[in-house]
C-alpha cells in the first residue's frame, strides 16, 4: 500500500494544500521548525487511522481533506476526511478495517515521531510480540519462566537458604527436630541411668532416714529426759526424805494393825467388864444335880403317862398268858426249848408205812406179771417187795414214840401231830417267859417313880420352894427349870467376864510389848505415822521411777548420767534427706515424663512428616528446576535454529544503523528487548538514547515490514535527531533499504539529512 | 511400637499424637480382645520394638499391656528388636515368656498339664542369617512355633532369618505363628503357616485393615481363625483414571473408592484436561480430594498425561515440540548428570543428598512431571 496523494482543505496551518503523485519508496520531507511537518504527519496518520487522542494541531470543525492510497493489488482508495471522521469515497474498507489494527499500534509502528519511536509498549504488547518477536508456541515462555522461577524461588532461594522459603524452613525445622530427637534420645537413653540413680538415691535416702529416725528418737528421748528433770528432782527429794523415815520401815503393818486392834479391844473390854459387875454362882455339885434332875424330871414327866399305861399293859399281858398256860394244861417246864428239841428228835425216828406198802404191792404185781412177760420183771418185783416189807417193819417204831410222850407228862400224840404240838409248846413257853419279864418291868417302873419323887422333894426343899400339890411333878419341873435357866445365865456372864478379864490382861501385856520397842506409846504412834509416810513415799518413789522409766526408758541414775551428757544438737540429716527427696522427685518426674510423654515418638513422626514434606518440596523444586532446564534447553535449541523473521529483519536494519556492531538477542526466554554485541548483552537500561532509537527503529521497521501483505506506508517524524553521523547514515541506508518495497515518509527539520543517504540516491524530496 | 509413620508430608500435631499412639491403641485392642475372649495365651512374633525408635515409654506401655492381659504372653524377638533397651529398669511382668536365641519348648500351661507345646526362638543379631526354623521341631501334642522369619515364598526384599516354606511342612508343627512380613497372609493351612501382619500400617505401602488373629484350637485341630482389626488408622491406595472425567465426576469416583478417614495414597492416571489442573494446582486438588473423601492425602502420584498427543506434537517444530525433545534429553541423562542438572546452584547443593537418595523411578518421574507441567503451562491458554 502506498499513499499516492494528499489534499488538505483545512488542517492546522494547512489550507488548500496538496501533494500529489507521491512515488513509492522514500519521500524526504524537510522544513524548518514550525513549517508544518508534524501537522502534515498528523493529518496523514490520523486520516489513515483516525484517533480521538490527537491533540496537535488543535482539532477544528473545518478539519478536512483527503488522501488517495493504492493497495498492493493496485486498488485505489480515496479517504475523505471531515473533522475526525474518515470515509472512503466509494465505501470501500478503511485501512483500520483492513489491518485490524488500532490507531495506537499504528502510530507506534508506522507513523511515529521521536516520542512514539521510543514507545516500546507496542512491540512489547503481547499481540505484537507473540506475532512477530517469538517463535511459534514460545509466547508464554517468559511468563512460564517467571512462574516457574517464582515458584521455584518460593520453595528455595538459590541465592541464600532462607527460612522464609519452605525448603529452608523445613531444613531448619529438621535441624531443630534432630536436636530435639537427639535430646529425647539422650533422655530415653538416660532412663536406665535414672533408674539406677533412683535405686542408689533410694538406698542412700533409706539410710539417711534411718539415721534421722535414730537422731529424732535420741532427740525425743533427750527432750523427754529434760522434760522429766523436775520429776527426777522431786524423786530425789522424796528419796532424801525417805532416808529419815527408814527407822519406821520395820514397823510391820501387822504390828500397827495389831496395835490398833489391841487398843480398841482393850477399850471395849474395859467398858464391858465395868458393865458386868460381880456375879455369885450356885454350889457346883448342887448345880450339877439340879441340871440332871431337871433333865430326868422332864423325861419322867414326859414318860410318866407311858409308864403308868405300860404297867397296866403288863398286868393285862400277865393275866392273858397265865390264862393260856392254864388252858393248855402244859406246864412251862414241859415247854422248854430242850424238851421241844427232844420231842422233835424222837419224832424223826418214826417212818412212814404208806410208801412201803405201795412198794410192796407194786413189787408183787411185777412178780405176778413176770410169769406172763419177761423174767426181768420178776427181779424188779422182788426188789420192790423187799423194800415195801422193810418199810412196814419200820412203822412199828411210832408206837414207841407215843409211849415216850405219855411218860414225859405230855398228852398222847401221833407222829404226824408233832409239828403242831411243838408250836403249841413254844407258845406256852413264850407266855411263861413274858409273864416273868412283865413282872420285872412293873417292878422297875414302880422303883423309878419312887426314886423321882424322892429326888424332887429334896431339890425343892433345898431351893426353899414349894410344889403345887395338884401337880407336884409339873410344878417342880417349872421351879427347877427356872432356877437352871437363871443359873445358866449367871454362869455365862461369869464366864464372859472371866474371859474378858483374862483377854485384857493378855492384851495389856501385848500392848506394852509393842510400844515399849519404840519407847512408849507416844513414840510408837509417831513411828506409825512415819511408817505411813514412808509407805506413801515408797509408792510415790516407785511411781515416779516407773513414770521416768516409761517416759524416758531410763532409771534415775541413768537420767542423771544422761542429763550430765554433753550432747551435740546440731547433727541433723533433714537437709540431706530433703535434698535426696528432691533428687528422687526430679528423677521420678523425669522417668514419669519419659514414660508418659512419648516425645521421641512424636518427634520422630514429626520429623518423618517434615522430612517427607521436605522431600516432596525438594522434588517439587527439582521439577521446577527441570522445567527451567528444559526451557533453557529448548530455547538454546531454538535459539540457533529458529529465529522469528522480524528479528532477522530487525537485525539487518540494526546492523546497518550500528555498522554491524549490535544485533538483537532472539532468546525466547527474554521478556524484554536485549541486544548483544560480541562482548555483551545490553538491556534497554543500558542503551544510550540514540542506541535506543536505533533499536526501536530497527524493530519497528522490521515489524512494519512483516505485518501483513498490505505493507502500510511508514511515516517518520524527526526520528534521526539523536543519531550521530555514522548511525544516521546507517539509519538512512536502512530506511532506504526498507523503502525499496514499502513507502516511507521521512520528515526532518534538518535539510542536510539527505546527505546521510548513500551518494547517488535519488530521493523524492519535498520542502515545506 | 513408637515406630514413626512414613511419608505423611503434612504434619498435624494432633494427628501426629494419634499416629504415635496408634500402635499402642492397637496393642490395647489385642489385650481387650484377649481379656474379653478369655484366651489361654497371646503370641508376639517379633518386631514389637524397633531398636532405632524404641523408647522407655513404648517398653513401659508394652509391659503394662502384658500385665493387663493377665495370661501368658509368648514373645519371640525379631530383626528390629533383636537388641532391647531398658530391660532391667522396665522389666516385663512374670506372665511374659521370652524365647531365647536358641529354640526352646515352653509347654502350656506347664510340663505336667500341657495342652500345647510352644516352641520359639528369637533373633540374636540384626541381620540374622540362620534359618531359625531348623531348630524347631514339634511333637505329638498340638505344637505351635513362634518365629520371626522371612519365608521364601513371600519375601519382600532383604532376607532376615530366611526359611523355606517347604521345610515347615514336616516339622510336626500345627501352627507356625510367624512375624516379619507386614502384610497379613495365611500361607498354608494344616499345618497353618500364618503371618498376621503388623497391627497398624505405618506407611502408604501398608494399606488395608491391620490386626491380629484369634485362633481357636479344638481337639488338637485349628478350628477357627478370626481376624480382628486393631490399627485405628487405615492406609488406602486408590488408582484413578482422569480420562474423560470432569473434576466433579473424578472426585466422586475417588470418594467412592477411598475408605473415609484413611490416609490416602492417590495415583492419578489417564489423559485429559484435568491433568493440567491437578499437575499445576496440586495443593488445590489435594484439598478438594480431602474435602470430598474425608481422607488425608498422604501421597499424590500424578502419572497422568495431557490431552496433547506428544508424539504428534513432537514434529510440529514449535516450542512445545522443543520441550518434548528437551524432556527426552533429560530422561536419557545418567543419574548423576541429571542430579547435577537439577542442583546446578550452590544453594541447591544442600538438597542434593535428597535427590541422591531417590530411586531411579522417583528421579526420572520428576523428568516426566517437569515436561508434562511445562507443556501444560505453555499450552494453557491455547487449550
Amino acid at each position: 500500500m502506498r499513499i499516492r496523494s494528499i489534499r488538505i482543505s483545512s488542517f492546522g496551518k494547512y489550507k488548500d494544500w496538496s501533494m500529489t503523485d507521491i512515488p513509492a519508496g522514500l519521500t524526504l520531507i524537510t522544513g524548518d521548525n514550525e513549517s508544518g511537518k508534524t501537522t502534515l504527519m498528523e493529518f496523514m496518520r490520523s486520516t489513515m487511522f483516525p484517533t480521538a487522542r490527537r491533540s496537535y494541531p488543535v482539532p477544528s470543525k473545518t478539519d478536512s481533506g483527503s488522501m488517495e492510497i493504492e493497495t498492493e493489488a493496485g486498488e485505489r482508495l480515496t479517504l475523505i476526511r471531515e473533522q475526525r471522521k474518515v470515509s472512503e469515497i466509494s465505501g470501500k474498507k478503511l485501512p483500520e478495517e483492513m489491518f485490524s489494527m488500532d490507531s495506537d499500534t499504528y502510530r507506534s509502528i508506522f507513523a511515529m515521531d521521536l516520542a512514539d519511536l521510543t514507545d516500546a509498549n507496542a512491540i512489547s504488547s503481547e499481540r505484537i510480540r507473540n506475532r512477530f518477536l517469538t517463535i511459534p508456541g514460545g509466547e508464554k515462555v517468559p511468563q512460564v519462566i517467571k512462574d516457574v522461577s517464582s515458584s521455584k524461588t518460593a520453595l528455595m532461594n538459590e541465592e541464600r537458604i532462607s527460612e522464609k522459603n519452605p525448603i529452608g524452613s523445613l531444613q531448619t525445622a529438621l535441624t531443630e527436630l534432630d536436636k530435639k530427637i537427639a535430646a529425647a534420645r539422650e533422655t530415653d537413653s538416660e532412663y536406665d541411668g535414672y533408674a539406677k540413680e533412683t535405686e542408689s538415691v533410694t538406698t542412700e535416702l533409706s539410710r539417711l532416714i534411718k539415721m534421722q529416725e535414730i537422731i529424732d528418737r535420741e532427740r525425743e528421748r533427750r527432750n523427754g529426759i529434760l522434760a522429766q528433770a523436775p520429776n527426777l528432782e522431786r524423786l530425789r527429794s522424796m528419796e532424801s526424805r525417805r532416808i529419815g523415815l527408814e527407822y519406821a520401815r520395820d514397823l510391820a503393818d501387822e504390828t500397827q494393825n495389831r496395835y490398833g486392834v489391841i487398843t480398841h479391844r482393850m477399850s471395849t473390854l474395859n467398858e464391858a467388864i465395868e458393865d458386868h459387875g460381880d456375879i455369885e454362882l450356885m454350889d457346883g455339885d448342887f448345880w450339877h444335880g439340879l441340871r440332871e434332875l431337871q433333865s430326868d424330871l422332864r423325861a419322867f414327866i414326859r414318860e410318866y403317862d407311858q409308864m403308868t399305861d405300860r404297867m397296866e399293859e403288863l398286868k393285862d399281858s400277865i393275866a392273858e398268858d397265865e390264862e393260856y398256860i392254864e388252858e393248855s394244861r402244859i406246864s412251862a417246864e414241859l415247854a422248854s426249848p430242850e424238851k421241844r428239841r427232844e420231842i422233835m428228835e424222837r419224832s424223826k425216828k418214826a417212818g412212814m408205812p404208806y410208801v412201803s406198802l405201795i412198794l410192796l404191792i407194786a413189787g408183787l404185781g411185777l412178780v405176778g406179771a413176770s410169769f406172763y412177760f419177761e423174767r426181768i420183771l420178776l427181779i424188779a418185783g422182788a426188789v420192790l417187795v423187799i423194800i415195801g416189807a422193810y418199810g412196814l417193819i419200820k412203822s412199828k417204831m411210832d408206837r414207841k414214840f407215843e409211849k415216850w410222850m405219855e411218860s414225859q407228862g405230855y398228852p398222847p400224840l401221833k407222829r404226824d401231830r408233832v409239828p403242831s404240838f411243838l408250836m403249841k409248846l413254844e407258845m406256852v413257853y413264850e407266855a411263861s417267859r413274858r409273864i416273868t419279864n412283865s413282872g420285872k418291868d412293873i417292878e422297875h417302873i414302880s422303883q423309878t417313880m419312887e426314886s423321882m419323887s424322892s429326888r424332887v422333894a429334896q431339890a425343892i426343899d433345898y431351893l426353899g420352894a414349894e410344889t403345887d400339890p395338884r401337880d407336884p411333878m409339873g410344878s417342880a419341873l417349872d421351879i427347877i427349870s427356872k432356877e437352871v435357866e437363871a443359873e445358866e445365865e449367871r454362869i455365862r456372864r461369869h464366864n464372859k467376864l472371866k474371859e474378858m478379864t483374862e483377854e485384857l490382861v493378855i492384851l495389856t501385856e501385848e500392848h506394852e510389848s509393842i510400844v515399849n520397842v519404840y519407847g512408849g506409846t507416844e513414840y510408837f504412834v509417831k513411828a506409825c505415822s512415819d511408817r505411813s509416810e514412808l509407805v506413801g513415799l515408797d509408792r510415790e518413789i516407785r511411781t515416779a521411777r516407773e513414770s521416768l522409766l516409761s517416759s524416758t526408758g531410763l532409771t534415775p541414775d541413768e537420767m542423771d548420767a544422761a542429763l550430765d551428757e554433753d550432747v551435740d544438737d546440731s547433727i541433723d540429716m533433714k537437709d540431706e534427706i530433703s535434698e535426696l527427696n528432691k533428687t528422687l522427685g526430679e528423677l521420678g518426674e523425669k522417668m514419669d515424663r519419659t514414660l508418659r510423654d512419648g516425645d521421641l515418638g512424636k518427634l520422630q513422626t514429626e520429623r518423618n512428616a517434615k522430612w517427607a514434606e521436605l522431600v516432596e518440596k525438594v522434588k517439587e523444586w527439582g521439577t521446577f528446576s527441570l522445567e527451567e532446564s528444559m526451557i533453557d534447553l529448548s530455547c538454546s535449541d531454538l535459539y540457533s535454529k529458529m529465529q522469528p523473521s522480524v528479528i532477522e529483519t530487525a537485525n539487518v536494519y540494526l546492523g546497518m544503523m550500528t555498522n554491524g556492531r549490535y544485533s538483537l538477542d532472539p532468546d525466547p526466554r527474554l521478556d524484554e528487548i536485549v541486544i548483544k554485541d560480541s562482548v555483551q548483552h545490553k538491556t534497554s537500561k543500558q542503551w544510550s538514547s540514540g542506541l535506543g532509537d536505533q533499536v526501536y527503529l530497527s524493530i519497528k521497521m522490521a515489524v512494519a515490514k512483516e505485518m501483513g501483505s498490505e505493507r502500510l506506508p511508514m511515516i517518520l517524524d524527526d526520528i534521526l535527531v539523536r543519531f550521530d553521523q555514522d548511525r544516521r547514515r546507517g539509519a538512512c541506508t536502512a530506511i532506504l533499504d526498507f523503502a525499496k518495497d514499502q513507502q516511507v515518509f521521512l520528515f526532518s527539520c534538518d535539510s542536510t539529512v539527505e546527505n546521510a543517504f548513500p551518494s547517488g540516491t535519488v530521493l523524492n524530496k519535498v520542502r515545506l | 511400637m513408637d515406630t514413626p509413620f512414613k511419608n505423611i508430608s503434612e504434619y498435624d500435631p494432633e494427628l501426629g499424637g494419634k499416629m504415635v499412639d496408634s500402635a499402642f491403641t492397637a496393642l490395647d485392642a489385642i489385650v481387650d480382645k484377649a481379656v474379653s475372649e478369655k484366651v489361654d495365651f497371646i503370641i508376639f512374633s517379633g518386631d514389637i520394638f524397633d531398636i532405632d525408635y524404641a523408647t522407655p515409654r513404648s517398653r513401659y506401655l508394652f509391659a503394662e499391656a502384658i500385665k493387663r492381659a493377665g495370661v501368658r504372653c509368648y514373645i519371640a524377638y525379631g530383626n528390629h528388636d533383636y537388641k532391647r533397651k531398658w530391660e532391667d529398669s522396665i522389666p516385663l511382668p512374670p506372665n511374659a515368656v521370652v524365647f531365647p536365641e536358641h529354640a526352646v519348648n515352653i509347654p502350656y500351661p506347664d510340663e505336667e498339664n500341657k495342652i500345647a507345646d510352644v516352641i520359639g526362638i528369637s533373633h540374636s543379631v540384626k541381620e540374622e542369617g540362620r534359618d531359625l526354623t531348623e531348630e524347631i521341631t514339634g511333637s505329638t501334642n498340638f505344637s505351635i512355633a513362634v518365629v520371626h522369619c522371612d519365608l521364601d515364598t513371600v519375601s519382600e526384599g532383604r532376607r532376615y532369618a530366611p526359611a523355606r516354606l517347604s521345610s515347615l511342612m514336616h516339622k510336626k508343627i500345627d501352627y507356625w505363628a510367624l512375624g516379619h512380613i507386614h502384610k497379613r497372609n495365611v500361607i498354608h493351612k494344616f499345618p497353618h503357616v500364618v503371618y498376621p501382619g503388623n497391627t497398624q500400617g505405618r506407611s502408604p505401602r501398608e494399606t488395608g485393615a491391620k490386626g491380629a488373629y484369634l485362633v481357636t484350637v479344638s481337639n488338637g485341630v485349628v478350628e477357627n481363625m478370626e481376624f480382628f482389626r486393631t490399627g485405628p488408622m487405615l492406609w488406602d491406595d486408590v488408582d484413578q483414571d482422569i480420562t474423560g472425567k470432569t473434576m466433579d465426576s473424578l472426585l466422586a469416583e475417588i470418594s467412592d473408592k477411598a475408605e473415609r478417614g484413611s490416609f490416602l495414597k492417590l495415583r492419578i492416571t489417564g489423559r485429559g484436561e484435568l491433568d493440567r489442573m491437578i499437575r499445576l494446582q496440586r495443593d488445590v486438588f489435594k484439598d478438594l480430594v480431602e474435602r470430598k473423601t474425608g481422607c488425608r492425602v498422604a501421597r499424590l502420584e500424578i502419572n497422568s498425561g495431557s490431552s496433547i498427543d506428544l508424539e504428534q506434537r513432537r514434529s510440529t517444530g514449535d516450542f512445545t515440540s522443543a520441550v518434548i525433545s528437551s524432556g527426552d534429553v533429560f530422561a536419557a541423562m545418567e543419574r548423576d548428570d541429571l542430579i547435577t542438572a537439577i542442583c546446578g546452584t550452590k544453594a541447591s547443593a544442600s538438597v542434593r543428598h535428597i535427590f541422591e537418595a531417590m530411586t531411579d523411578d522417583e528421579l526420572y518421574d520428576m523428568v516426566k512431571d517437569a515436561r508434562m507441567s511445562l507443556i501444560e503451562r505453555l499450552t494453557e491458554e491455547r487449550s
